[in-house]
């Protein structure tokens, strides 16, 4: 059952991560939903099996999802302008990305890798 | 941008290569070293043909400019010659290191990053980017000295390294803040010459001298120098002879314009350099190891230079400048050679290398001349231009030093060379090694006959090559006096009845022995004990506001609670309650999660959606965590006496009423909701979106939220490293029950 609900904890995850600019969601609800998902997965099957299923490591993915948010913010100085600057394009099927959603991916990660790091801290093999 | 574009690329590339770096490592195994001398070998490239043309370029990328800030970089004369001494001797460390160490990706990615933030000091046009490198710099080095981790010298050298040199870098942002405050600006190409005129002048030399003598290890802040030679011998090379310990050189120089021509300015160079001078020369003759010797001989040149500019004698700045970056750089990687092949660093003992480390005696005597100040090599011209110096003082220094200087040389070159038996394993070091060392001594030599040319680019007018005055030799006898005298005394051990090394340890021991008796006092390790003060303390606090505004800030009017409201409330209390008065702590953590839920629900219920669903999934997170901790807790106790009972519910009555009163009063406070009406107003316009709180966390307010994310990722970090940390005895008590 667990099985079942782990993808669709993480679709809802996504979905407020992408719709968070324009209604309730965004980042940090997004990575609390996400983590939300893989605890109740872990609580079933076990903390092993929950690295396993998300294949990357935390710590590093802790990095990542830093990198990604402070990336966002040096497209401005790339371009010749402030940093943080917020730039947008349009996607021809839709919905509009920019720097600003970019970041909150970067914020979604994090909160996600931070969360499961702390979640998952006092099993005993290194991750 | 244009020609300014060089210079983003010039303090760029050394950390993208250094990101590269694991990558390149897999790549190129073993050459990895002589691969990435092609970095500094393309800003050589990038910047050698301003030798012929123009040299000054400018480029700047706005940061944040309503603080004024910006990606500013700078290229003249001063910074010309860094850049190219900077990129030479790395050129040639790269492959040296390759050889000496292997492919280590560490290193390297450390060692690159270095050079950047190296050449980002000597290219910054803004104080605050200047000092940004500056630190970095300081990191830098401080992780490749400490390079040999497992060895406690090596940790401790690098501590002190750091400690001396991050602390001269703050007291160079308080001077840099006190220049942008009274000239305005904090560009270094728009400074004002009338800083010199105001009050803050005072303070602003002693913070930017502070910084200059600290990183460039003049008296009394150089004991950190030698220590620093534990440090993988091209580290030493490269940073501690022609790069790092230059950039207080540098920043004096660079500000000399500025905030030079007083006598407070000349005297204190002029002094403080000469005697760095005179100590270091002599103190390096108390050595015997090669690397110790080189370190005080570096020292005592530091000395010199901060005295030359102090005495504004740019001719002889350059000459010497360029010359001791050359020679010393080789000298160091021939320590690194000998230690190598012939396997010690100890002067009195080696002994027969000649024959078989051709190469590396050839190399030795090249830059030894230069280091004598002997024509025909470069050192010679820069000495000659410090003796005509006109300042007695200088002149002097420079005998002294001049003299230690060539017997130091003659015995880097010459002794471990000379008729003897060397041992069994000895043998000429790798090509890599070789070639390095060999190019740099080589240049010293081959640039004497250009310096005049030289001269012309860097100071305007040609570098004379004069026959040797009268002092050059006086100089040159006695140092072969001294030497003869080092040979013949042979020195025992580490010297100094007064030294601050010591000082500096006594300092560092008793720090600790108090916040160990701190530690011990306030971390007793129980946690009710912790909460107790936190919340004590915060209801002291906000009481003391609250009373004071009390008079003045009346509660507005309430409205009555709706049915729902006030259901609502009742359930929190209840479930409060119950977490108080229940025995089995699975039950009090429930209990606890009604008041959590029912938070949430006031968020709904008052119109914040984003914080609700962040509030329900955190209190969901948090049950489940204390769950999992309380399993492996043991029974509650059951008290007998009230009082500790008694004392935590006055606190946590106290806390409660405070907080209440706090939010009554912060909902009567008069706001004109400026700030609302600018974010919603805008959120859709400027930010693009709808959703107020998001376009404010992500855009308006981005970076905060950039800190709270680091914050984050710091706080799981250190909480798996408190989870992970091996189990020992723990001092202190039970926690909480």
């Amino acid at each position: 059952m667990a099985r079942l609900l782990l993808p669709v904890f993480l679709i809802f995850s996504v979905f407020l991560l992408m719709r968070g600019h324009d209604s309730p969601g965004g980042g940090f609800t997004g990575g609390l939903v996400a983590s939300a998902g893989f605890v109740l997965y872990g609580l079933v099957h076990g903390p092993r099996s929950v690295r396993r299923a998300l294949r990357i490591n935390l710590k590093p993915l802790i990095g990542i999802g830093l990198s990604i948010g402070l990336a966002s913010a040096l497209i401005g100085p790339l371009m010749g302008r402030p940093f943080f600057s917020a730039y947008w394009w349009k996607l021809p099927f839709g919905p509009k990305i920019g720097t600003p959603a970019i970041f909150d991916i970067g914020v979604y990660v994090v909160v996600l890798a931070v969360v499961l790091t702390i979640m998952l801290a006092r099993e005993e093999r290194e991750a | 941008m244009g020609a300014g574009g060089s210079l983003f690329v010039t303090v760029f590339l050394p950390f993208l290569a250094a990101l590269a770096v694991p990558g390149l490592g897999r790549m190129f195994g073993r050459r990895l070293g002589t691969v990435l001398a092609l970095v500094p070998l393309a800003i050589l490239v990038l910047h050698l043909p301003r030798l012929a043309t123009r040299v000054e370029a400018k480029g700047s990328i706005p940061w944040a400019p309503d603080l004024g800030l910006s990606l500013a970089f700078r290229i003249d004369s001063l910074a010309l010659a860094f850049v190219l001494l900077i990129a030479t001797v790395a050129a040639a460390v790269f492959p040296y290191a390759g050889a000496y160490l292997g492919a280590d990706r560490r290193f390297f990615a450390t060692l690159l990053a270095f050079m950047g933030a190296m050449l980002g000091i000597v290219l910054a046009d803004d104080l605050i980017l200047l000092f940004i490198f500056w630190e970095l710099t300081s990191v830098t080095s401080f992780l490749l000295i400490a390079h040999h981790s497992e060895r406690p010298e090596a940790r401790r050298s690098a501590q002190q390294a750091f400690l001396v040199t991050f602390v001269g870098g703050l007291t160079l942002l308080a001077g840099a803040l006190i220049i942008g405050h009274e000239a305005g600006t904090t560009r270094l190409t728009e400074l004002p010459d009338t800083v010199r005129a105001t009050p803050a002048y005072l303070a602003v030399v002693v913070c930017v001298l502070a910084a200059a003598f600290t990183k460039s290890a003049q008296v009394p802040f150089h004991f950190w120098l030698p220590n620093a030679m534990e440090a993988p011998t091209p580290v030493s090379a490269l940073l501690h002879s022609a790069t790092m310990v230059q950039a207080g050189v540098y920043l004096v120089a660079r500000l000399d314009p500025f905030l030079g021509g007083t006598l407070l300015w000349t005297d204190a160079l002029t002094y403080v350099g000469c005697v760095t001078a005179v100590l270091g020369g002599l103190l390096s003759l108390r050595q015997y190891d090669l690397k110790r010797l080189l370190a005080y001989s570096t020292v005592g040149a530091l000395g010199l230079l901060i005295a030359a500019i102090g005495q504004r004698a740019w001719g002889a700045f350059y000459g010497f400048f360029i010359a001791h970056g050359l020679y010393k750089a080789a000298m160091f990687l021939v320590a690194g050679s000998l230690d190598h092949g012939g396997g010690s660093r100890d002067v009195r003992t080696l002994a027969g290398l000649g024959p078989k480390m051709a190469v590396t005696r050839g190399t030795a005597i090249a830059a030894g001349l230069s280091m004598a100040a002997l024509p025909p090599a470069l050192g010679y011209v820069g000495k000659e231009g410090l003796l005509h110096a006109a300042s007695p003082l200088l002149i002097g220094a420079t005998v002294i030093y001049g003299a230690t200087s060539l017997a130091v040389a003659a015995l880097v070159a010459l002794r471990p060379f000379r008729k003897g038996v060397p041992p069994e394993s000895a043998h000429e070091v790798a090509g890599g090694m070789r070639l390095g060392a060999a190019i740099l001594a080589a240049l010293g030599i081959a640039l004497f006959p250009l310096a005049p040319a030289l001269g012309r680019v860097f100071v305007g007018e040609p570098f004379a090559l004069v026959a040797p005055g009268g002092w050059s030799l006086v100089t040159w006898a006695a140092g072969v006096g001294l030497y003869a005298l080092w040979v013949a005394r042979s020195p025992q051990g580490r010297p100094s009845t007064f030294s601050m090394d010591r000082l500096y340890d006594g300092v560092r021991r008793n720090g600790f022995t108090l916040a160990a008796f701190i530690t011990r006092r306030v971390q007793h390790g129980y946690l009710n004990g912790y909460v107790r003060a936190v919340f004590g303390t915060l209801v002291v606090l906000v009481a003391y506001g609250i009373a004071r505004a009390l008079p003045t800030a009346l509660p507005r009017e309430l409205e009555a609670p709706t049915f729902y409201e006030f259901a609502l409330a009742v359930t929190m209390i209840v479930g409060a309650g119950a977490a108080v008065v229940s025995a089995s702590r699975l039950a009090a953590v429930a209990a606890l999660g009604i008041v959590g839920y029912g938070v949430a629900v006031i968020y709904v219920r008052f119109g914040a959606p984003d914080l609700a669903m962040t509030q329900i999934a955190v209190e969901t997170l948090t049950l489940i965590l204390f769950v999992f901790t309380f399993y492996y807790l043991p029974k509650p106790q059951r008290r007998r006496n009230p009082g500790p009972r008694l004392r935590d519910g006055i606190v946590a009555g106290a806390v409660g009423v405070t907080m209440t009163v706090l939010t009554f009063i912060a909902s009567a406070m008069q706001n004109d909701g400026k700030l609302n009406r600018f974010f919603s107003e805008n959120a859709l316009s400027e930010g693009k979106g709808r959703n107020v709180v998001n376009v404010i966390l992500v855009d308006f307010r981005g970076f905060d939220t950039l800190g709270e994310i680091t914050v984050l990722a710091v706080a799981g970090l250190g909480v798996f490293a408190l989870l992970r940390m091996p189990k020992r005895e723990r001092g202190g008590g039970p926690s909480a029950p």
